[in-house]
């Protein structure tokens, strides 16, 4: 079985975190940009984080066989910082046009500031010119407002449904959610958020067409297997297959595919070299009998 | 047929080798890419400002195939750029390439250096290719330096393997890094370009040392290493040798050089980087 985390901020976590995720089917992550825990001081910090996003981190998930994707975006706590917000802005649409980048986000509010809907709106209009679905951060307090007034600003600025993934729901804004056509997520943290047995209860009462499961595991209390784990409780609790593939690999799969750089032929792709082939003409091979080299999930294509 | 152009020839020639370069690449696109890339290199000339979004597109609208060259076209390709046949060029590689010939790096340097700050992986890649074409190559030299230093190796590769730059460019100490990190990362050494051109005894020394700090600790080196001891071999080493029970490719690369009066060339080491290669898989 094959699982996607749609969300995990795998620059915080460590190469035995890649090798369980690997060990537990996860083939593809999505990297949303966000703070760091702490406020960063110059646009020089963002650069090299959004950099590190689609460099290094990019690489070394390979290493594990693991296809790493990301979304750039102002999050919502820096964008207080106008001045810095201002700067960050101008940097944005470089890193949007990269490869791999599936998406705007992850934006939204945080306290709901004048400042944090100031971006918020000006990043949305970045999405339709780049023609990127958007992640969304909904706020931890004041939840179910800050929920609402997102799917209003992104209604108002005429960006349809379908391109819009709502993050971090539970069970007082799931509703609305997908009342109104969105796609909607559920981050499943050990202690907050949201716990796999209330995912559970969640595909049992909603089914699983517009429903994501992410980790958003980071820097705090968070696990990397949320995925698989979750998925592993459905499965134990009798919920049929569709509905687990449909909420922990295809659904984020159609949504982040909508940004054409967002595929399985990223990762189910194998390469075969023939070592006779590899270079025509100069006989290399002293009696022996040429190998053919499997690369699974090989990184470049 | 290996083209041999005069030194003094190449320099004259450069404004054409970058148009040459073009000519080749649009000759393997498809109709739709070749409009794509001939719209973006006239919106480069006109602001170089769009460089960095028109080259990071270049993944959307350039496929990642490699082409098939035929025999005339590697050759011609391997004058304007040594080495070029020995690693693979996307199209998207090549197309990026023409995008980075199309500034006038006299003059817009900054648009080039400012977008390795935000280059991705596969960008890296196609930027440290292109370097080797800029008439003004040897003022990236500080950058393809700087490049050594990554980790990803891909990236590394793309600075060290069928890419002429380092070895027309660096300077003995980062050529020196350069290729130490190529044997500690075990890249074959027989795609370096003009490897042997740029043997020295301080790599020669610095390659010993490691040589017998990996049989102290009971670890192999790879055959290749060999290659760029020759004519330095020290006493030191040559007594380890003599005590150590050796086989195969490896015994006839250490063979090759106890003699330094003999000269191996090319086609040994390539065979030898081969079999090392053949080997390690």
């Amino acid at each position: 079985m094959h699982y996607i985390d749609p969300h995990i901020h795998m620059v915080s976590r460590t190469t035995d975190d890649y090798e369980a995720m690997r060990e537990a089917g996860i083939v593809a992550v999505i990297e949303p940009a966000f703070w760091l825990g702490q406020p960063r001081t110059t646009v020089g910090s963002f650069k090299d984080y959004f950099s590190m996003l689609v460099g290094w981190e990019r690489f070394r998930a390979s290493q594990f066989g693991i296809k790493h994707y990301c979304t750039i975006g102002l999050n919502s706590k820096e964008a207080n910082n106008e001045e810095l917000a201002e700067q960050v802005m101008e940097v944005l649409p470089q890193f949007l046009a990269k490869e791999g980048v599936v998406a705007v986000g992850e934006i939204g509010y945080d306290d709901q500031s004048q400042a944090e809907d100031k971006y918020f709106r000006l990043q949305l209009e970045l999405a339709k010119e780049f023609e990127l679905p958007v992640m969304v951060h909904t706020p931890h307090r004041d939840k179910k407002n800050g929920t609402l007034r997102s799917m209003d600003v992104i209604q108002e600025h005429g960006i349809p449904e379908h391109m819009v993934v709502i993050d971090h729901n539970n069970e007082e804004t799931v509703k609305h959610v997908l009342d109104r056509g969105f796609w909607a997520a559920f981050t499943i943290y050990p202690k907050t958020k949201m716990s796999k047995m209330r995912m559970v209860n969640i595909v049992n009462t909603y089914g699983s067409e517009k429903i994501i499961v992410d980790s958003s595991a980071d820097w705090g209390v968070s696990d990397p297997l949320s995925v698989p784990r979750t998925a592993a409780l459905m499965r134990e609790n009798g919920i049929a297959e569709h509905h687990i593939h449909l909420t922990c690999y295809q659904n984020a799969l159609t949504v982040y595919g909508q940004s054409g750089q967002f595929n399985e032929s990223g990762w189910k792709q194998d390469r075969v070299v023939k070592q006779d082939d590899l270079h025509k003409g100069n006989s290399v091979l002293r009696g022996q009998e040429a190998k053919e080299i499997n690369f699974k999930n090989s990184i470049g294509d | 047929m290996k083209k041999s152009v005069p030194k003094q020839c190449v320099k004259d020639k450069m404004g054409d080798r970058k148009l040459d370069f073009a000519n080749y690449v649009l000759n393997k696109l498809s109709l739709e890419e070749q409009d794509w890339l001939n719209l973006k290199t006239v919106g480069i000339k006109e602001n170089t400002k769009r460089f960095p979004i028109f080259f990071s597109q270049a993944s959307r609208f350039i496929t990642k195939d490699v082409p098939e060259w035929h025999t005339g076209e590697i050759q011609e390709l391997n004058s304007i750029y040594p080495g070029f046949g020995n690693t693979d060029w996307t199209k998207q590689d090549l197309a990026r390439t023409v995008l980075v010939c199309s500034l006038d790096t006299n003059k817009d340097a900054q648009v080039l250096s400012g977008f390795f700050e935000i280059a991705e992986m596969k960008e890296l890649v196609a930027l440290y290719k292109s370097l080797f074409l800029l008439d003004n190559a040897a003022d990236f030299a500080p950058q393809v330096k700087e490049g050594v230093r990554t980790n990803m190796v891909n990236v590394f590769d793309a600075i060290c393997l069928g890419n002429p730059f380092a070895a027309a460019y660096l300077e003995d100490p980062a050529w020196n890094q350069l290729i130490l990190k190529a044997v500690f990362m075990d890249r074959p050494l027989y795609k370096v370009q003009n490897i042997d051109k740029r043997r020295n005894k301080e790599l020669a020394y610095m390659l010993q040392d490691y040589i017998q700090e990996r049989w102290a600790a009971n670890r192999t080196v790879s055959p290749e290493v060999w290659r760029l001891v020759h004519q330095h071999l020290r006493e030191n080493v040559k007594q380890l040798i003599l005590a150590k029970e050796l086989e195969t490719f490896e015994k006839d690369a250490i063979e090759a050089i106890l003699d330094s009066n003999t000269i191996q060339d090319e086609e040994f080491w390539y065979n030898i980087g081969k079999m090392n290669e053949l080997n390690l898989n």
